[in-house]
């Protein structure tokens, strides 16, 4: 359990190790700035996707659309 | 808990923006959406929302938002107790319950056979270089009733090069089936952690991991598990009462050239169900004339059973359960989105003049196979449809 942890953590971190290699200036974000780059756009309908996908299906989380209080799952 | 997940959750789209990534203070908007949901399983679902947002200083916002569901479900009624304690629960007209949606059944005719009713309120607040959000929201239906509340705090570094989210749901439920003559509680506790990272000029990807705590009645307690040669023969399912769920996603998005993105989305699920899964997916967005983007994006699901799902029961066990999301199977889906901005030359209606209305229009057809058949409809594959039309005005 605990290694499996350990690995969980590892995995976790990678991101945040590997942030030194990233250096884009603000002036260099215009094809980030577009809205189709966007992770949530529009968060209503992330959620309108998300939650009918919940109830058909025995997994939740790990998208930027979560919920609670909803009796989901 | 079939679909009265869908119901319930439905709402979820008041509950979504409670962990929606906000590094940003919300800006004025009214959005209005009109959602339907058809299924071979004969459900229907129309949940009309409002959502409104206000900006009352630079560094602070402000939001509502009120949902409905409004739910038919063409199939059969049943439930062990529909004969005897319905009625007097006051719910439906005749007492009983849909045996797919859960929904408490209301009258014949067009009458939808349940409506629920959500609010939320909210706030953003720029706080040291983040945003600090909290929302509440209160949800109510004839034999459902949940208040909720969250927080995140989203905060970015490196030039905003990077940026991380830490975020709490709590919610307590409480679930009085018209069936029987008793109420159980639900609760729950979501963490969740997001960290983005710009990688190039054109990719960021986005990591979140979600560790989810739920407690108390876990099970839909209209379902019915039939165990032959047993006497009684129908039983009510019966869950553990707890479930720890956690999920780590990971998405890319890749800006292919001036006017197109590709977006890649995986996910691992696990829990102490022993349910398993792997969610992938792929879309394609494409920015078309002045003011149209199209999307077309494509997703795939594999599941493996929780511990205790059975083909059948031979005799009543500790856990039973009939629910085929605990079931192995897989789904596909394909998703077709429109969006177009106000303003510019190329504008289809009017209203589209004004450079502060945005239109969205998405369709959404989903196919779930089951390794076995759904205990109510005797099917194993689902097939359903998804329309969603939404207007924003930035104001």
């Amino acid at each position: 359990m605990t290694v499996k942890c350990a690995f969980h953590l590892v995995v976790l971190c990678i991101p945040v190790l590997l942030t030194g290699c990233a250096s884009v200036e603000p002036w260099e974000k215009g094809d980030l700035a577009d809205p189709i780059m966007q992770f949530e756009e529009n968060p209503i309908d992330a959620g309108i996707k998300e939650h009918y996908l919940d109830y058909r299906e025995g997994s939740v989380g790990g998208t930027p659309a979560q919920s609670g209080g909803c009796g989901c799952g | 808990m079939a679909e009265r997940t869908f119901l319930l959750h439905v709402a979820g789209l008041l509950a979504v923006p409670l962990l929606a990534f906000a590094q940003e203070i919300p800006e004025s908007e009214l959005q209005l959406n009109l959602n339907t949901y058809f299924d071979n399983f004969d459900v229907q679902v129309i949940y009309p929302s409002l959502s409104v947002s206000r900006k009352i200083s630079p560094s602070s916002s402000v939001n509502a938002r009120y949902l409905v569901d409004l739910v038919t479900a063409a199939s059969i009624r049943s439930s062990i107790h529909s004969d005897t304690t319905a009625a007097s629960n006051g719910g439906g007209d005749d007492g009983t319950v849909d045996g797919v949606t859960s929904a408490s059944r209301r009258g014949e005719g067009y009458a939808p056979d349940d409506v629920r009713h959500e609010v939320g309120i909210g706030f953003s607040q720029a706080i040291g270089g983040g945003v600090l959000s909290a929302n509440g929201l209160y949800s109510k239906e004839s034999d459902y009733r949940s208040e909720t509340v969250a927080g995140t705090y989203a905060h970015s570094f490196l030039k905003k090069n990077s940026s991380f989210q830490v975020g709490y749901v709590r919610s307590w439920d409480v679930n009085s089936p018209k069936t029987v003559d008793w109420s159980a509680p639900k609760n729950e506790s979501i963490y969740s952690f997001n960290y983005t990272q710009i990688w190039l000029v054109n990719l960021i990807s986005q990591a979140i991991f979600t560790y989810d705590v739920a407690t108390g009645l876990l099970s839909d307690p209209y379902e019915i598990v039939f165990i032959e040669n047993a006497d009684p023969d129908r039983y009510e399912p019966v869950h553990p009462d707890r479930r720890v769920r956690k999920a780590v996603g990971l998405d890319f998005h890749y800006k292919l050239n001036e006017s197109s993105a590709l977006l890649t989305g995986m996910r691992y699920y696990w829990d102490d169900w022993d349910v398993r899964s792997f969610t992938n997916s792929v879309t394609v967005a494409r920015h078309v004339g002045e003011t149209k983007t199209i999307s077309v994006g494509v997703r795939n699901y594999v599941q493996a059973k929780a511990f205790f799902f059975r083909d059948s029961y031979v005799a009543p066990e500790e856990f039973m359960t009939v629910d085929s999301k605990l079931d192995r199977g897989y789904s596909n889906s394909l998703e077709f989105k429109l969006t177009i901005d106000g303003g510019g030359h190329d504008r289809a209606a009017t209203f589209l003049e004004d450079e502060r209305v945005q239109v969205n229009a998405l369709v959404d057809i989903y196919h779930r196979h089951t390794r076995t058949e759904n205990w109510f409809s005797g099917k194993r594959e689902l097939f359903s449809l998804l329309l969603s039309l939404g207007v924003r005005y930035r104001y």
